[in-house]
């Protein structure tokens, strides 16, 4: 791997968190999951993948550790290879929308799967429950913000980095 | 109308009949307390005696007596000692009169103050004007 990719990877990860703490006093309002789509299309699933896995271990170091950790060392490579893979077929903003979208509403069906195998498969059933408000906030306001951005910005940034010279898709 | 645009008033439409179906038959329900304890009230002079019967998860008769304020109005005070009731009911305690709330519990004095009564279920916690 060049160093212009390690660097890329770095900048990418940085984006997520500073994304994710932006937004974070907001519970359930999210830019993570626009922008691991929009990287993954933009540069890539092996880049987008190492982005992820730095922002995830950020997150650890940050906050600590949870069962939570988990969790998100499996969802956020899902999206993005979920992603890698219709991006191949489409482009479409809608189509995206919906992916991120499916991918909130079951954010808390996710986690309560962990929740399960830690304490039980009631607390696992009582915590996806309890949250179910939560994911319907999540999958909505992600439908909305992959459907406002995606466009502007997968073109706004496909400009600025081929004037840079950096490779897109 | 824009074709976006639409797509998120739907979207949002949706969330908020989700929402609405989800506070419906899904959201928890307030729960009973699981405790259920019998209050007396006793002040004499003032013919006030009266008997409640009260459901609850409070772990101390202190945090059970402010889940009931608006009906037993109670009043404390703080002292060194801890705090102490001073009224209930309406009628506050005359210091000059050497009268004070006492606490039993099953006809037994309390040896300590509300804050550190236990509630427990079944049991009566009574509560007279006296004097010393």
């Amino acid at each position: 791997m060049k160093a212009r990719d390690i660097t890329l990877v770095a900048i990418l990860s940085a984006s997520l968190t500073a994304g994710k703490i932006v937004l974070m006093a907001i519970p359930n309002i999210e830019i993570v999951t626009f922008l691991m789509i929009a990287f993954t299309i933009l540069f890539g699933a092996r880049k987008a993948l190492l982005a992820a896995l730095v922002f995830v271990t950020t997150e650890v170091l940050m906050y600590g550790f949870g069962t939570w950790i988990l969790g998100y060392y499996i969802i956020w490579p899902v999206l993005i290879l979920l992603t890698h893979t219709i991006v191949k077929q489409t482009e479409s903003e809608y189509v995206f929308s919906v992916l991120a979208a499916i991918y909130g509403f079951l954010f808390g069906f996710f986690f309560a799967i962990f929740e399960s195998i830690f304490y039980g498969v009631s607390y696992g059933i009582a915590y996806w429950i309890s949250g179910i408000p939560f994911d319907i906030v999540h999958g909505i306001s992600n439908f909305i913000i992959v459907l406002v951005l995606f466009k502007p910005l997968i073109h706004s940034l496909r400009l600025i980095l081929s004037k840079w010279h950096v490779e897109t898709r | 109308m824009n074709k976006k645009v639409m797509w998120i008033v739907i979207a949002v439409l949706c969330a908020l009949v989700a929402l609405f179906m989800y506070n419906q038959y899904l959201a928890p329900g307030g729960q009973e307390g699981s405790k259920t304890v019998t209050m007396e009230i006793v002040v004499a002079p003032e013919g006030i005696e009266k008997t409640y019967e009260f459901k609850t998860d409070a772990d101390f008769v202190y945090a059970l007596m402010m889940e009931v304020e608006s009906t037993i109005k109670p009043e404390f005070q703080e002292s060194s000692f801890g705090i102490y009731i001073t009224g209930l009911e309406g009628y506050t305690a005359d210091e000059t009169k050497n009268e004070f709330y006492s606490i039993k519990v099953n006809g037994e004095d309390a040896v300590v103050g509300v804050k550190e009564l236990p509630v427990e279920d079944g049991k009566t916690y009574r509560f007279e004007l006296s004097t010393w």
